[in-house]
C-alpha cells in the first residue's frame, strides 16, 4: 500500500491517492506508482505504509498481463521479511497454474531474507492521457481533421504551408527509410488563433498552425539525457533596464522566430509525415531529424546551446552569474544581450553596436527585429529620452490579473 | 474584479489574520496571491508587505484571507498605471 502525494487535479491542492509501487523507471529518481484506477504514474513525494505489504502483493499480482522481471527493477520492504515471506509463499501455492514467470520472481526474493524484494513490470507509455495542449483554446480545432473540415480550412491550411515551409528552409529534416532500432514518433499540428494589433491600430486574429511532436513519447536515457535550458533571471533584466536608463544606452527587442526549430540535434529521432503533408512519391519514409522541433525534449536546450555557440563566436562571452546574460566589451564598446527562451534583449552604448549585432543575428536565424523594446515579460516600458528615464508598469498584466 | 471599486492602500491598517482550521477550498486564495506576487517581483515593490502577509497563509486560508487578498486586488485596481522609474542620474548604479 502506497500513498501517492501530488498535484493532480488543481494547482496548490494537496492530493493524497492510495496506489500500489511498482519499481523504479528507468534513469529516474521519482517511484512508479500505478493507482486504484489503473493509471501508472511517476511520483516523488510517496509514503510508504510498511505495515500493509501483503495487501500490495495481492494486488501486484492480480494485474493482468504484466511482467515480473527479477532483480533489476526495484520493489523494495526490507522491514517485516518473515511475514512478507510467509504471505508470498502463500500466494505462490495459490498460483502455481498461474504464470511461471510471477512464480519464479517471488521465489528468487524468497530465498535471501534480509534483502530488499524486487519486482518490476514492463512500462507503457501512457497514450490515451496525453492530447495536444494549445495555450489559447477559443475557437482553435485540437488537432488535423476539424481543422482542415471546419469553417476556416483555407486559413488554416495557408497557416500549415506557412510552417511547413520554415521547417524545409530550415532543413529541419532528411527524408531515410524505416529504422529497425528506433521508434518512430508522431507529430501533431497544434493550431491556434492569436489576436494581434494592426499598426493603423485595427484587431486581428491570425492563424497559427504549430507542428507538434509528442515528446513524451520519447524515454529518458534512450532518445535523450539532459533537457534544461536556462533563462534570464529577472533580476539580471531588471538591472540591465536600470543600468540602461542611468547611462542612457541603448535597448532594442528581437524575436526569434520558430525559437525551438533553431538547434541541432545530437540524437538520431525519427518521425513520421505531419498529417496532410505525405510526400506522395516516396509515403513510406520517415523524416529523420536534424535540427529540433516542438514538443521534443531536447528542443529547448538545443536552441540555448546554439546560441550561446553563436555569441561565442561573435566574440561574447557568458557572465558566471546569468547563464542567459551575453556581454561583449570591444575598445570600449559594451554589448549586453539577455536572452528569454526567443526573445532578445540587446543593451548596447550606441546604436551603431546595435545594428552590427543585429546584422550579423540576422545572418544566422530568421528573427522578426522589434526596433526599441517596449514589453518584455508582460512588463511594459515608456521611455523618456529627454527626461532620461524609464518607466515600467504592468498595467495589461495586473487587468488580466484582476 | 474588474469591476471593484479601487481603493488606495493594500491592506487594512493593523489586519491580524489567524490561521483558519479548515481552508475553504472554493476560494482561489493561493491563485490570487501567485498572480500579485508576479506583479510585486516585477514592477509593484510596494505590494510586497501584504504579499508576505497573505501567503502564510496559502494552507489555511478562509474568508477574512479571501476578503484581504481581494482588497489587494482591489489596490491593484486603483494603481494599474503605477510602475517603477529608472532615472539618469540615479545614484543606487555605481
Amino acid at each position: 500500500m502506497v500513498l501517492h502525494k501530488g498535484h493532480i487535479d488543481s494547482k496548490f491542492r494537496d492530493k493524497e491517492v492510495k496506489g500500489v509501487f511498482l519499481g523504479y523507471p528507468n534513469g529516474s529518481k521519482a517511484y512508479e506508482v500505478i493507482l486504484d484506477d489503473g493509471k501508472v504514474v511517476e511520483a516523488g513525494s510517496v509514503v510508504f505504509v510498511e505495515s500493509k505489504v501483503s495487501e500490495v502483493l495481492e494486488v501486484a499480482e492480480e494485474l493482468p498481463g504484466q511482467e515480473f522481471v527479477e532483480g533489476e527493477t526495484g520493489f523494495c520492504f526490507a522491514s517485516d521479511s518473515e511475514a512478507v515471506d510467509a504471505d508470498s509463499d502463500d500466494k505462490d501455492d495459490k498460483k502455481d497454474n498461474g504464470s511461471e514467470k510471477s512464480a519464479d520472481g517471488n521465489e528468487g526474493c524468497g530465498g535471501s531474507k534480509d534483502t530488499l524484494r524486487r519486482i518490476g513490470r514492463a512500462r507503457r507509455p501512457p497514450v490515451e492521457y496525453w492530447r495536444p495542449v494549445s495555450l489559447i483554446a477559443h475557437e482553435a480545432p485540437m488537432t488535423y481533421v476539424p481543422a482542415v473540415q471546419g469553417q476556416e480550412s483555407a486559413k488554416w491550411r495557408t497557416a500549415m504551408d506557412e510552417q511547413m515551409e520554415a521547417i524545409r528552409k530550415n532543413k529541419t529534416w532528411r527524408l531515410t527509410d524505416r529504422p529497425a532500432s528506433l521508434r518512430v514518433l508522431k507529430g501533431n499540428w497544434v493550431d491556434k488563433v492569436k489576436n494581434e494589433v494592426e499598426k493603423n491600430g485595427k484587431n486581428t486574429t491570425r492563424h497559427k498552425a504549430r507542428l507538434s511532436f509528442s515528446g513524451n513519447w520519447q524515454i529518458k536515457g534512450l532518445d535523450f539525457n539532459v533537457t534544461f535550458a536556462p533563462v534570464a533571471k529577472f533580476t539580471t533584466i531588471q538591472c540591465s533596464l536600470a543600468m540602461t536608463a542611468a547611462i542612457g544606452w541603448e535597448l532594442h527587442r528581437m524575436d526569434i522566430k520558430t525559437a525551438f526549430l533553431n538547434g541541432d540535434l545530437e540524437e538520431e529521432v525519427s518521425i513520421e509525415y505531419p498529417d496532410g503533408f505525405v510526400n506522395p512519391t516516396c509515403p513510406y519514409k520517415v523524416c529523420c531529424l536534424v535540427q529540433a522541433l516542438y514538443g521534443l525534449k531536447k528542443a529547448p536546450k538545443m536552441r540555448y546551446a546554439k546560441l550561446g555557440d553563436f555569441f561565442k563566436s561573435q566574440g561574447f562571452d557568458n557572465i558566471d552569474r546569468d547563464a542567459c546574460l551575453y556581454l561583449s566589451m570591444d575598445a570600449g564598446e559594451i554589448i549586453i544581450v539577455l536572452v528569454y527562451v526567443d526573445d532578445l534583449l540587446l543593451v548596447a552604448c550606441s546604436l551603431a553596436a546595435i545594428y552590427k549585432i543585429k546584422e550579423a543575428l540576422h545572418k544566422h536565424f530568421e528573427i522578426k527585429d522589434l526596433g526599441e523594446a517596449k514589453v518584455i515579460l508582460g512588463l511594459d516600458m515608456r521611455r523618456d529620452k529627454a527626461l532620461g528615464t524609464l518607466n515600467l508598469s504592468q498595467g495589461k498584466n495586473a487587468a488580466q490579473v484582476l | 474584479m474588474t469591476e471593484c471599486n479601487p481603493i488606495t492602500t493594500p491592506l487594512k491598517v493593523g489586519l491580524q489574520l489567524v490561521k483558519a482550521d479548515k481552508s475553504d477550498e472554493t476560494l482561489p486564495h493561493c491563485e490570487a496571491v501567485g498572480s500579485s506576487m508576479y506583479l510585486m517581483v516585477g514592477t509593484r515593490p510596494e505590494l510586497a508587505f501584504a504579499i508576505g502577509r497573505l501567503s502564510r497563509f496559502v494552507s489555511c486560508y478562509g474568508k477574512e484571507h479571501w476578503a484581504a487578498i481581494k482588497r489587494v486586488l482591489r489596490y491593484v485596481k486603483s494603481s494599474m498605471d503605477k510602475g517603477m522609474v529608472f532615472h539618469k542620474n540615479s545614484t543606487c548604479i555605481p
